[in-house]
């Protein structure tokens, strides 16, 4: 396995009034090239898990396994699991602060002790594969648009090459045209590059369309972890969570209750028109043929 | 009657154009007209950059035209004794939970507002009670904001908006920054107090399925109202809307498909239940 | 990183300290702390500790919290103490530590020193701890009041101590976030010599400022959406009274002051 979580428990501010238990007894593998979504409403400690991933938050028991190895084991394991295992916070946009966008993009490979050389490449790299134009490098990061600053920032992550990159919440506050770009960069990026993806989302059209796993948490537990289908069919436990699945299902259900011989892991439209499609021109048929 | 007429409105941000030094002014509105009646839900959509989030600005006077008319409430805010009578019953309730909250206490930042416009101390406190009332904060009077979710900010922005008692209350993507939960807590909040206390409310937002609860959409391009209608005739017009770059609800979109194919149905379909009644009925 | 700023934090409960008008509560701590500043005599800083200790107990903050808060203080005490019983130089040694020489008054000074620091430090905490931030920057606002007509902007002063005051929390939340995304992108804000460290502080700085100057005008629209427009006729909700209560405790506390004072000449 790529990534493992071993019994990872986290308590935020331990031995003071503030105690509270984040997570409690995550165990968790992700395989190579796997494309998860992580659901749960604010404060289900989806945040706090992924930023366990990278080693920005230490568990307070258990481990985190990249690899294979403890990723706490030493300072310079922990360095170079940050480096694989690439994070991009909520608005990551907040972060810029170079004078120009290639600068900035160029920030962590060159934390890295890359030579500027190659950082150039990788940074070039990055930017082309986020869609930013050539002649948008040079500009200071500010003068971008929402969604590209939000894809610039993507790219200063993506130039450190990761193996794993999680995405949290890439598109929120996006306006409809930003947030398709956001999420058509990411489905390239998994089938161009090859590297695992975890994205935490809001949005289970945006999940239903991408993902090929679901973890659903919940009050700081894994409650759910399967492949789309097997998750969103369970309507009733998420609704219990505070969780929704894509409209579509919940019309396949309906339908369904009404006695259309329909399946109910169906929640894209493209799907559900070719069902209800085949099923209403096969039922004409039948009853033309009838007749 | 009209709460709200803009009538062939332009706007332009002024900058300094790099090549010339000159200052520059954008378009950002074009000769834009628009009429909003009292006690109407009109929901706004448009991308970024489109012109809506001016548009709010002119609509209670934090921006003044360059050229044409807006009237509010009847008045001119070119007249600047118009102003503050303006922004008092045209409220705006921001996109940023965290910007727009001033003080250190729930109540206290209810009271900001009426405080500005010279109410007696003993009439504000009841204002204040009622407004977190109205919108379901009167536990969290004494909190402390920064330690609110989300929604529970923008209930706390909208009570500080109706505790000046406006006519007319502006959503400027209030609820772009929030959780599905925080979202509905704006929403229900707005549709209630459309219905119970008739406030007109207009919606700005970029999500289609809070653009289908309202009576009437218009939709802003490039600076202008290029679409206006119920929800239905907006929705089912797809191929508009996405050249637009703009979504439609996820049932709609498989109206439209399902029409696509050649079947029989109606494409201004919304709703799920819509949906299986029309499935239904097919034949 | 790890910030902790409970330091005169206020403590909602109720007590007779948090009852009384805040423009008593101020007017008598910063009396209080130029007092004993000025007093340089034993009996009258045992008044003013036995004060101090009846006004904690008045105030129903636990001691326990208080002293938590004081942690970080309490190193700056301990260094100014050191340094006077070391570096002041006097003819009266009283013993001698290897080559340094302690002398009585080097002792007299540095322990003069520390009951100054600590009895300043407990009566301003008294003052945060038992008025909310509001409360204080309305007194303070009264205070400022008879100056705005030689052109000091009392309400602004006081509108932006609010400000500042409402946004800390949301500041250092953002802060935080910062340091995650760029540790994330590698960036290493814990080694190197002073100057790599400073300059590593840029790409945390620079998005801190960036974002505060977007707030800033974020809310400056909000305010003016809502009828902002300075202090022109502008009331407020919550009214300041003087009342019986605050007559006494003003009563109280200058007798106390009195007997300092006197204590001072008389021994």
């Amino acid at each position: 396995m790529q990534l493992q979580l071993d019994g990872v428990n986290y308590v935020y501010s331990e031995g003071t009034a503030f105690e509270k238990k984040a997570l409690g007894n995550i165990n968790l593998n992700i395989g190579k090239g796997e494309f998860v979504a992580i659901i749960g409403h604010t404060g289900s400690g989806k945040s706090t898990l992924i930023q366990h991933f990278n080693g920005l938050i230490k568990p307070t028991s258990g481990k985190v396994l990249f690899e294979g190895a403890d990723i706490h084991e030493n300072k310079k394991l922990l360095k170079t699991t940050r480096q694989k295992i690439g994070l991009v916070f909520q608005y990551p946009e907040a972060q810029l602060f170079e004078i120009t966008v290639f600068k900035d993009v160029a920030f962590g490979p060159l934390n890295m002790g890359l030579s500027k050389e190659e950082a150039d490449v990788r940074t070039r790299n990055a930017l082309e594969i986020v869609g930013i134009n050539e002649c948008d490098f040079e500009k200071s990061p500010f003068e971008l648009s929402g969604g590209q600053k939000r894809r610039a920032a993507i790219a200063g992550v993506l130039a450190m090459n990761p193996e794993i990159l999680v995405l949290d919440e890439p598109t929120a506050g996006l306006d409809p045209r930003g947030r398709d770009e956001i999420l058509f960069k990411i489905k390239e990026m998994r089938d161009k590059l090859n590297i695992t993806i975890i994205l935490v989302s809001h949005s289970m059209e945006d999940v239903a369309k991408l993902a090929d796993r679901v973890i659903v948490m919940s009050d700081g537990h894994i409650v759910m972890d399967g492949t789309v289908k097997e998750v969103f069919r369970e309507v009733g436990a998420l609704s219990k969570i505070g969780l929704a699945a894509p409209k579509i299902s919940y019309l396949m259900k309906a339908l369904k209750e009404k006695g259309f011989d329909v399946p109910i892991d169906i929640y894209t439209p493209n799907e559900a028109a070719d069902i209800i499609y085949n099923l209403l021109t096969r039922q004409k048929s039948k009853s033309g043929g009838a007749k | 009657m009209d709460i709200i007429k803009i009538n062939n409105v332009g706007f332009g941000y002024s900058y300094i154009d790099e090549d010339s030094n000159k200052t520059m002014k954008t378009e950002t509105l074009k000769n834009i007209n628009l009429n909003i009646e009292t006690g109407e839900f009109v929901a706004i959509l448009g991308h970024n950059g489109s012109g809506k989030s001016t548009l709010a600005k002119i609509m209670n006077a934090l921006l003044l035209p360059d050229s044409g008319e807006a009237l509010i409430i009847g008045l001119n805010p070119s007249n600047e004794s118009n102003i503050f009578e303006i922004r008092r019953n045209v409220g705006m309730v921001f996109q940023n939970p965290d910007n727009q909250i001033i003080a250190t206490i729930v109540e206290e930042d209810v009271a900001f507002g009426p405080e500005n416009l010279s109410i007696p101390p003993d009439k504000i406190r009841p204002r204040v009670d009622s407004a977190l009332k109205n919108v379901g904060m009167e536990n969290f009077a004494l909190a402390n904001p920064a330690y609110l979710s989300g929604g529970q900010k923008q209930r706390v922005a909208i009570a500080g908006v109706l505790a000046m008692k406006p006519k007319c209350i502006i959503f400027d993507e209030s609820t772009a920054m929030l959780d599905p939960n925080g979202r509905k807590e704006v929403l229900d909040t707005a549709i209630k107090l459309n219905k119970e206390d008739k406030i007109t409310i207009i919606l700005i937002t970029h999500f289609m399925d809070e653009a289908t609860l309202a009576d009437r959409v218009i939709v802003v391009n490039d600076g202008q109202a290029v679409m206006g209608g119920p929800p239905k005739s907006i929705f089912s017009q797809i191929n508009e809307l996405k050249a637009l770059s703009l979504d439609v609800p996820q049932i709609t979109e498989l109206a439209y498909l399902l029409s696509e194919k050649g079947l029989n149905i109606n494409t201004d379909i919304l709703t799920i239940e819509e949906m299986v009644g029309a499935l239904c009925n097919y034949n | 990183m790890n910030f902790n700023i409970t330091i005169g934090q206020y403590y909602p409960t109720d007590s007779i300290l948090h009852r009384l008008d805040p423009r008593v509560k101020l007017a008598a701590s910063l009396s209080f702390i130029i007092i004993v500043c000025l007093i340089d005599n034993g009996f009258g800083y045992a008044i003013s500790a036995a004060f101090i200790a009846a006004a904690v107990w008045a105030s129903n903050v636990p001691v326990k919290l208080m002293l938590r808060g004081m942690k970080s203080i309490f190193f700056f005490i301990v260094f100014t103490f050191t340094v006077n019983i070391f570096l002041i130089p006097g003819g009266n040694i009283l013993f001698n530590l290897g080559p340094v020489k302690i002398s009585a008054e080097a002792l007299n000074t540095a322990l003069l020193m520390t009951a100054r620091l600590s009895i300043m430090i407990f009566a301003s905490s008294l003052l945060t701890l038992t008025s909310s931030p509001i409360q204080l920057t309305d007194a303070i606002e009264y205070y400022l009041a008879p100056f705005k007509k030689i052109g000091v902007p009392s309400h602004q002063i006081a509108m932006m101590m609010t400000i500042t005051l409402r946004f800390i929390p949301t500041l250092i939340d953002e802060l935080d976030k910062i340091v995650r995304a760029q540790k994330a992108r590698g960036a290493d804000l814990d080694t190197g010599g002073a100057f790599k460290k400073a300059k590593a502080l840029i790409p945390i700085l620079v998005p801190l400022f960036l974002s505060s100057f977007r707030r800033a005008d974020e809310l400056a629209t909000a305010m003016e959406a809502r009828c902002y427009r300075g202090d022109i006729e502008r009331t407020k909700m919550k009214q300041m009274k003087f009342g019986m209560q605050d007559l006494y405790a003003g009563i109280i506390f200058i007798c106390i002051c009195s007997c300092i004072i006197m204590a001072n000449f008389i021994f």
